[in-house]
């Protein structure tokens, strides 16, 4: 550990350079860096590694640096600076001259300055003195508008402004200028070929330094109300696009598994492929696809039979129609199921055009058959209750109710009349 | 096979066809001895009424089988169009019938599989339980090329094994309507005889509404 260190102080020592310039006021050529402290850390136990950790490069080759001086290309007073530069390296080209960058500046003669000061749409209260100064100034700050802004004289223009006179004469300028071929490729072409391709917008150069402007004045409560208002909009845009996605997806879904069996998804049966006559039925299976028409005749055949089952294009199974619920309501299908059964018709005869066509009709019959006995009962229940008032005017005992009306009530008992409203309706 | 692909502009509209199909399964118990989980072997199948290719029409079948089943969906796409598997239950077999024409959607049909025959039959090694369906498969303006090939018609019948179980449903239309028919009357004998009630109600409230105003004006 101390060898290497000394080590260390020998290699510095025997570079002479390094005593004249690094040792001067500092006082550490012949003593170990850390003076006093190192000699009385060497005597002692110390728990710290008594030499940083980066000092201690016993293998190590040792750079050499030397002084010396370096051009600087962008300048043109000859100055001589020095600097520390590695030994046997190259002296390069300083680093910094590549962004030593020079515009073109248009100059303008006198008789271009006469045309384009005609110009109606030039400000006037520029004068050729003020102009010259400002050309005079963008060449020697090389367009650094801000410097030229600072070192404007006369009356006051904001930078705006000067850009803005600038660029326009400029501007005209290109405008004017002709061209040889051979000149197509120069800088200056490519120059003015930008200036009139980007005419300066002074507006909104304006208008944009007033946002900036706002911008930093913005007080720091604003500022955190103006970053939730961003949060929440984006939490809204993107739910609004997970729902949108969620909604696709279902719509998805429910094209490729929707239920045939489903009453809307039905379709009306077509009556007229199979001629339906009594006689030909007997031999049913044996017949091929038939390819039929739909006149008008049929259509009208039709009516009044299923008007909520609609006419859709695409294939379907013809015993759907059989499924097909011809009431809202339950406690008719079930009834309905239930006398189908015993009229021996079952609830699935084979499903051709002619069975379909009858086994709805005779749905139909037996929806009718309901009602008509739900109003008959009605009937019975007014024509009962007449009998009493009558029994009771006449002070004779009321009538026994009849045999069908206990019936009926029962039934509604059963079905539990009282709570049953709520129910039917979110059967419905 | 055959497909076409075709813009919906070429629906023929107004035309309609309908083909007669057999939806059906045939179920074998195995006999006392056979494994618990593997009591039957049935096989489900589509078939034409007349035992017909179907493939003329239909480019392939998908037979969706209970979740227990790997993989419960299969794909048929050769005539004929059948699977066959063992199991011990009945489900419900959901076969979708895809056809040539990609435009045509596909038709969705629901069969009970039964393995078990119906009560009073005991069930027996040799006599396997046929359930089979008619079906009418109805095409309502369809793609000019398919009606076609509907036109056309079966150009083959197969030859399979199960067939001496197939069951013949003719005469089964005229049955059907006549039970209709029968069924019809029923209920309009009822009707009458809710409407001659209901005749007699009118005339007797009639008279009880007279004797109640009598009364009411004493």
């Amino acid at each position: 550990m101390t060898q290497s260190l000394y080590s260390l102080n020998n290699n510095l020592n025997t570079e002479e350079r390094v005593r004249n310039i690094t040792c001067e006021g500092r006082n550490i050529t012949n003593n170990p860096v850390y003076g006093r402290d190192w000699v009385s850390l060497s005597n002692s136990l110390s728990v710290f590694p008594s030499v940083p950790v980066g000092l201690c490069r016993d293998k190590e080759t040792v750079t050499h640096w030397k002084w010396k001086t370096f051009s600087i290309p962008s300048r043109n007073d000859n100055l001589q600076l020095f600097h520390w530069s590695k030994d046997g390296k190259e002296e390069e080209e300083d680093s910094f001259s590549k962004f030593n960058k020079e515009s073109k500046i248009m100059k303008y003669n006198d008789a271009e300055y006469e045309l384009i000061s005609q110009e109606p749409s030039l400000d006037s209260s520029w004068s050729r003195e003020e102009t010259d100064l400002l050309f005079e100034l963008c060449e020697k700050y090389n367009l650094r508008f801000v410097v030229v802004h600072d070192r404007w004289q006369g009356e006051k223009r904001s930078l705006e402004d000067l850009k803005n006179r600038y660029y326009t004469i400029a501007r005209k300028l290109a405008e004017i200028r002709k061209f040889e071929p051979s000149m197509r490729n120069s800088v200056l072409f490519k120059h003015t070929q930008a200036l009139i391709a980007n005419p300066f917008d002074v507006e909104y150069e304006k208008l944009r330094k007033e946002q900036l402007e706002k911008a930093f004045q913005v007080s720091k409560t604003e500022l955190v109300a103006e970053e939730n208002t961003v949060r929440e909009a984006r939490q809204i845009e993107a739910n609004r696009k997970r729902r949108t996605k969620e909604r696709q997806r279902i719509q998805k879904l429910l094209a490729r598994g929707g239920d045939i069996r489903h009453p809307a998804s039905v379709h009306m049966v077509q009556s007229a492929e199979y001629p339906s006559t009594q006689k030909d039925a007997s031999s049913g299976r044996h017949r091929s696809p038939q390819v039929v028409g739909t006149s008008s005749l049929e259509k009208q055949n039709r009516k009044g039979t299923f008007p909520r089952r609609k006419y859709h294009s695409g294939a379907f199974e013809r015993s759907s129609i059989l499924y097909t619920p011809v009431s809202n309501s339950q406690r008719n299908m079930r009834r309905m199921e239930a006398l189908l059964e015993e009229l021996g018709v079952g609830l699935r005869p084979i499903p051709t055009a002619a069975v379909v066509e009858e086994f709805d009709s005779l749905r139909l019959d037996i929806l009718n058959y309901f009602e008509a006995e739900r109003a008959l009962i009605r009937k019975e229940w007014d024509l009962h209750n007449l009998k009493v008032k009558l029994a009771k005017l006449r002070g004779e005992e009321p009538p026994p109710l009849p045999a069908i009306l206990e019936e009926s009530s029962r039934k509604q008992e059963d079905t539990g009349a009282h709570t049953s409203h709520r129910k039917r309706r979110k059967r419905l | 096979m055959k497909t076409f692909s075709s813009s919906p502009k070429t629906r023929t509209k107004g035309a309609t066809v309908a083909v007669p199909i057999i939806q059906g399964s045939i179920a074998f118990w195995l006999g006392p001895e056979a494994d618990e989980w593997h009591s039957h072997r049935w096989t489900a199948y589509i078939r034409g009424s007349r035992n017909e290719d179907l493939s003329y029409f239909i480019r392939y079948v998908e037979f969706q089988l209970h979740e227990s089943f790997h993989p419960s969906k299969r794909v048929v796409t050769k005539p004929p169009f059948e699977i066959t598997e063992t199991g011990w239950g009945e489900f419900d077999l959901i076969i979708r019938v895809y056809f040539v024409d990609n435009l045509e959607s596909p038709v969705e049909l629901i069969h009970p599989l039964r393995l078990f025959p119906i009560p009073p039959k005991e069930p027996s090694v040799e006599e396997p339980v046929v359930n089979e369906h008619y079906e009418e498969l109805v095409f309502q303006d369809p793609p000019e090329e398919l009606l076609a090939i509907l036109r056309m018609g079966p150009q083959r019948t197969i030859e399979t094994e199960l067939q001496k179980y197939f069951l013949d449903f003719t005469g089964q239309e005229a049955q059907d309507l006549e039970k209709i028919k029968q069924a019809k009357e029923v209920i309009r004998t009822k009707m009458n005889a809710l409407n001659d009630r209901s005749k007699e109600i009118d005339e007797e409230r009639k008279q009880v509404e007279e004797e109640i105003n009598r009364l009411g004006n004493l």
